[in-house]
């Protein structure tokens, strides 16, 4: 990079907003915020890291070939957390309903799966 | 900088297409821990409680103490890329070692807290100890808190060991300015981009193992 030569102050003030931010982190998970505690240090961890990108690994500076590569590996990481996260949020969910589905539309023919007298078992 | 290959219009297209090749492979990075990332996301949504008890049993400012020195290092690291554009051989080795310096620092620190988990029968295995009362009342119990530390030792273990390889390539960079011609700035800058990308890991690391214990 050639604007390398003019940065240093540039580096030193990132260098001191990770370590600030790093303080902030630890003082935000002291205080009880419910669910929203791993929000905050996720969200704080996400600009740590976006300062990282931009600043130590030159991606302000960086062609838009290098910013799609980057925006590709957010993207799979996206879609590889987020859509599974989704499945095992809902999971429990999808099964009372289907549970609770089973029991009021099939005219109570559907034993319970462990049922001795019930399905194809009964005939041993 | 060496001779351009025929299949390059520049020497700035080259060094643009070696630096690509550097993203692509740190693309396959992010899907390498993100697929442990997410495995930690599923199990942590299962056994909350547990991975809370079990993640308080971590030391936070071991673990903050390490944050700050690889945030250190990453700071050395693009000082010795600046160093290498300037032509300084003599900056850059400096900062070179020093980088080396912050990150056998960490790896030292980290070893320690192993060394005290092992002790404490925190590694999973047979030898696992985990008594009633670090559940501190919870619904935490010895097979989910187990997952948590098999998810650690995993997770920080291949974060250590990219860590080992990116010191290699750093001594290989200051051998080289110590002895024959500086290296090129590319490679310092390349070597860099990894180096920073191991720093980024560590700073979602850092929360998700060491600070979502101390409020659920």
């Amino acid at each position: 990079m050639t604007a390398a030569a003019h940065s240093t102050g540039r580096y030193l003030l990132v260098f001191a907003a990770l370590v600030v931010l790093t303080l902030v982190t630890v003082g935000a998970a002291q205080v009880d915020l419910g669910g929203a505690n791993v929000g905050v240090a996720l969200a704080i961890a996400g600009f740590k890291a976006s300062l990282v990108l931009l600043f130590f690994m030159h991606a302000s500076t960086s062609s838009r070939l290098i910013w799609g590569t980057i925006g590709a590996a957010c993207l799979w990481l996206v879609l590889l957390i987020g859509l599974t996260m989704v499945e095992v949020a809902t999971r429990s969910q999808l099964r009372a309903a289907a549970a609770n589905h089973s029991s009021t539309h099939s005219l109570g023919a559907v034993p319970p799966p462990d049922s001795p007298a019930g399905g194809f078992a009964s005939g041993r | 900088m060496r001779a351009v290959g025929h299949i390059y219009a520049d020497a700035d297209h080259q060094r643009e297409a070696a630096r690509l090749a550097m993203w692509l492979f740190l693309v396959t990075e992010v899907l390498l821990f993100g697929g442990l990332f997410l495995a930690y996301a599923v199990y942590r949504w299962q056994y909350p409680a547990s991975f809370a008890a079990a993640s308080r049993k971590l030391d936070l400012w071991l673990g903050a103490i390490n944050t700050l020195v690889l945030i250190g290092s990453s700071l050395t690291m693009v000082l010795a890329h600046q160093a290498a554009e300037l032509r300084r051989s003599a900056a850059l080795a400096i900062f070179l070692a020093a980088t080396i310096l912050l990150g056998g620092t960490f790896l030292g620190i980290k070893s320690a807290e192993y060394a005290h988990k092992f002790h404490e029968h925190l590694v999973p295995g047979t030898h696992f100890v985990w008594s009633t009362a670090d559940a501190q009342g919870s619904a935490a119990d010895a097979g989910s808190a187990q997952i948590f530390f098999v998810l650690y030792f995993v997770l920080t273990g291949l974060h250590a060991s990219h860590m080992i390889i990116g010191m290699l390539v750093l001594l290989v960079l200051l051998v080289m300015t110590l002895t024959a011609a500086q290296p090129p700035a590319l490679s310092v800058e390349l070597a860099g981009l990894y180096w920073h990308f191991v720093d980024i890991v560590w700073i979602f690391l850092f929360p998700l193992l060491y600070l979502i214990g101390l409020h659920v």
